[in-house]
């Protein structure tokens, strides 16, 4: 069984993009949602190795998605990476203080969005208190 | 169409609605403000949104002019959103100029050869509107009264729109809402509409409160100038309290308010309903009254897990819709049509079979599955047909833009008027429908509205009023342009005509209102000193009749002088299938769009006169032209002469489009039948009259006429020699007996 990713992005091609080159690997299997708020609907539905989600999206924005997964303690292992444009950098930055991971600048290629999943992936299942991730 | 590989015709689909999304918000920011409206700032969010993921998308297809436009265009949608440019009608002007631009772009991206759009100057004008950025954000001190939790799970823009709310001197609310997390959408929604009613929604915070699996807690930040009391009663849904958040210095207060009496548990649970209550942002704060109450009835709400979250509910269900190409949705519709020539041959057979003894009872049961199955193929039909029907909104706003630019251009104040967007229509007719309602408001802009003075001098409101209307009448639908302008002088319509020869001063005297102002179309006509500015239209009406014709659409003008004019525009639904006339001639089949037949008649030889040459028929006091479709097809061979098979039966289809009828004689008349339209090859789509093929049973196919062709064909003869007016008209030598009913000889306006 792949391992279930969630990927949250409201434009549908990016949302292709990402999803396409993490099934490419074969490791992985994608949930994709274009909202923060099917990503909360989503969250509880199956067990996910990580949550790749874009930060400035209406209503429930990436960084408040971050925050809500952290502070929760089913979920809180999950690590989050985080897309955003360059040009949003406070959003960015409030994202990684809530609780991502790891981030990526949009435009970027397959295999810098793989790089950063891996390490995404490293640094949840060693870490210091729950060793839970990463099934 | 065809030349193109996959992923550029997915960016171009896509690129499309991005860029129909971005306009239709510029249009309603548009007419906020020309309003003198606070525009809504969702609105202006969600240009900058669109933008983005254009930008995003043109990216990733490398599709680079598209990329460099769209991201100067975002950092400026950006500052503008973030209040760092002020949003006017000169920012708008670029913004809507974008649209355009990105247009043509995306239109050049499907030509083989197409000159590259120059957008230096486009990106010159929108960092011209950049520069003058009114700089940063006031520091933090109007927020110090807010908890620093909220603040940092803010994105910029969500920090920029709660200041904007308290400089705004709004209050601030926090509303606490506890959703059904299956059913988080509907709820969202409904509580959405309630809370947009009082203010502007700033954020969605989930709290990390409520742990449980079914479950989530939703901190929403309400900004409004209503009192805690009418928001609490607005918002009522389970038990509410509302409560304010004091901003604006430091040691700022929290009121809690408790309104809205809790009511008990409701026996059965609905999901999709929110429970809200409301919450002090500040952690030691007096809890509300309510809160108690509220906790209590949480778990009965709750509804079982499983009920809902079934195996069946797919996790990647979520999205609704698919794209798909217009081609194979033509591949399925052939498929359909050729089931049904299967289905035709089955019932061929089945009479064969009913002459036979002793089938009698097969024969009723092969009946029965006959009817079953043709109820569902027509049902199948139906569907496809369906899922090729869109709303002509996207036409609708591309009008919009022209309505604004064009009216800024000529310094006219217009507001539009639109009404019936989401009437639908096949997609191929809305493509084609875009030029020609284009020419049409044009038209009504440049010569039918009047300047502001010159309206106010006539006793009009001085702003002037184009209103666009569809609406579905019968299997059609009906499109309306009507603007409250000059109207057309019909007299001096009438002069012009009489002076092109296009009428006897005699006729024309007899002609009413509704068959002059038809000399608007007939081409080049509009173009005459008559109908300059002073008079009406300006160039280009035959154009549209002819664009409109092709669609088998009607076209019709309705017009008071001084008061304004009105085009309506009848269309099919669908031209993917279509009824048919089938008939024959000199051994050949051919179909003619039952749309444009008005009748079918039996004349005799007698009836027949010739003027100059020209065969005509006079029927109920109007002269009909003949066409021979076996002279016109050339299908008698080495110039023979055709003979009338019997001189006493001559069959004339009579048919009709927009304004003009033509008689074709026929040997005989088949039937009529439903046909699914193919395209031609190459080889005959260059043959005028013919519109393309189609399959009757047994693998025959048949040409399908195109009937605008042919009666332009068959007046462009008469035209020349005048023939068109025949001596005594009026009395006539026609016996011809009508075979069918259906309108005829008087002036047509709407459709048969």
């Amino acid at each position: 069984m792949p391992d279930k990713v969630l990927v949250v992005e409201d434009s549908r091609a990016m949302r292709g993009f990402v999803s396409s080159i993490l099934e490419a690997t074969g490791q992985y299997e994608v949930v994709e949602v274009d909202n923060g708020f099917d990503a909360l609907r989503a969250l509880p539905r199956a067990d996910y190795v990580l949550i790749v989600t874009d930060v400035n999206m209406p209503d429930v924005s990436g960084i408040e998605l971050t925050k809500f997964v952290r502070a929760n303690d089913k979920y809180k292992a999950i690590p989050v990476v985080v897309i955003s444009t360059d040009s949003s950098r406070t959003d960015l930055r409030r994202a990684l203080e809530a609780g991502a991971s790891h981030f990526l600048a949009k435009p970027f290629t397959a295999e810098e969005l793989l790089e950063v999943v891996a390490r995404a992936r490293t640094a949840a299942a060693s870490p210091p208190a729950e060793p839970e991730a990463g099934a | 169409m065809t030349g193109r590989d996959r992923p550029s015709t997915e960016f171009l689909s896509e690129a499309q609605d991005v860029i129909e999304e971005l306009s239709r918000n510029l249009l309603e920011l548009d007419t906020q403000q020309r309003a003198g409206l606070q525009y809504d700032p969702d609105l202006l969010n969600a240009a900058f949104r669109a933008v983005h993921s254009l930008k995003g998308l043109a990216a990733l297809f490398n599709a680079d002019s598209v990329t460099q436009l769209s991201h100067s265009l975002e950092s400026t949608l950006d500052a503008l959103r973030l209040g760092k440019i002020e949003l006017g009608q000169a920012a708008l002007d670029v913004l809507f100029e974008a649209v355009e631009t990105f247009q043509r772009m995306l239109a050049g991206f499907g030509e083989e050869r197409s000159t590259p759009v120059d957008i230096d100057p486009l990106l010159t004008r929108i960092l011209a509107l950049s520069g003058g950025g009114a700089g940063d954000e006031a520091p933090g001190d109007s927020l110090s009264g807010l908890d620093d939790s909220i603040i940092s799970v803010l994105t910029e823009y969500e920090e920029h729109r709660l200041r904007e709310n308290i400089r705004l001197g709004r209050r601030l609310f926090r509303v606490h809402a506890s959703f059904d997390l299956l059913a988080i959408d509907v709820g969202i929604e409904a509580l959405k509409g309630k809370m947009k009613a009082f203010g502007e929604v700033i954020t969605y915070l989930p709290s990390a409160d409520s742990t449980s699996d079914d479950r989530i807690d939703l901190d929403i930040l309400l900004g409004s100038e209503r009192p805690i009391t009418a928001i609490a009663d607005g918002v009522a849904e389970d038990g509410v309290t509302v409560h304010e958040l004091v901003t604006g210095g430091p040691g700022a207060l929290s009121r809690p308010v408790v309104v809205a009496p809790a009511r008990p548990p409701a026996p059965k649970p609905q999901p999709s309903a929110p429970r809200i209550k409301v919450e002090p942002i500040e952690e030691d704060e007096v809890d509300p009254i309510v809160e108690d109450t509220s906790g209590a009835d949480r778990r009965p709400l709750a509804i079982d897990h499983d009920d809902i979250d079934g195996e069946a509910m797919s996790l990647k269900s979520l999205s609704q819709t698919v794209r798909v190409d217009l081609s194979r949705l033509d591949h399925l519709m052939n498929l359909i049509g050729e089931l049904g020539v299967v289905q035709a041959n089955f019932g061929g057979s089945l009479d064969q079979l009913r002459l036979r003894d002793g089938t009698a009872d097969v024969v009723r049961d092969l009946q029965g599955h006959l009817r079953t199955m043709s109820r569902k193929l027509s049902l199948l039909q139906q569907g496809l047909l369906d899922v090729r029907m869109v709303p002509l909104g996207q036409v609708f706003d591309k009008l919009a833009r022209l309505v604004r630019k064009l009216g800024r251009e000529s310094g006219k104040e217009i507001r539009l008027g639109i009404s019936g967007s989401n009437t639908e229509l096949d997609k191929l007719i809305v493509e084609e429908l875009s030029d020609p309602l284009m020419h049409i408001i044009r038209n009504a802009i440049d010569h039918g509205i009047e300047l502001r003075e010159e309206r106010i001098a006539a006793g009009k409101p001085p702003t002037g009023k184009i209103e666009l209307r569809a609406f579905q009448r019968g299997n059609r639908v009906v499109i309306e342009v009507e603007d409250d302008g000059r109207g057309m002088d019909w007299h001096k319509i009438r002069e012009t005509a009489i002076r092109r020869g296009l009428t006897s001063p005699e006729d024309a005297a007899d002609l009413g209102m509704g068959e002059v102002v038809e000399f608007i179309f007939v081409p080049g006509f509009s173009t005459a000193e008559a109908v300059t500015t002073t008079s009406g239209r300006g160039v280009g009406m035959d154009v549209v009749k002819t664009n409109i014709s092709r669609l088998s659409g009607m076209i019709d003008v309705d017009t008071v002088l001084g008061r304004g004019s009105k085009i309506s525009i009848t269309l099919p639904v669908t031209l993917a299938i279509i009824q048919a006339l089938v008939i024959d001639t000199c051994g050949q089949t051919f179909c003619i769009p039952l749309n444009s037949v008005l009748e079918s008649i039996m004349v005799r030889l007698s009836d027949i006169v010739t003027v100059e040459g020209h065969e005509v028929i006079s029927l109920r006091g109007r002269t009909l032209p003949l066409l021979h479709l076996s002279r016109m097809f050339g299908l008698l061979g080495n110039g023979a002469e055709q003979g009338y098979a019997d001189p006493d039966r001559i069959y004339v289809v009579i048919v009709g489009l927009a304004q003009h009828r033509v008689g074709l004689v026929v040997d005989e008349l088949v039937g009529q039948q439903d046909v699914v339209i193919k395209p031609l090859g190459s080889a005959l789509r260059s043959v005028p009259g013919i519109a393309g093929a189609t399959e009757l049973g047994a693998n025959r196919t048949v040409l399908l006429l195109d009937v605008g062709t042919l009666v332009d064909e068959a007046l462009a003869r008469v035209d020349t020699t005048g023939a068109l007016i025949v001596p005594g008209s009026g009395s006539g030598s026609g016996s011809g007996s009508a075979s069918g009913p259906g309108p005829a000889g008087e002036a047509h306006h709407h459709g048969p």
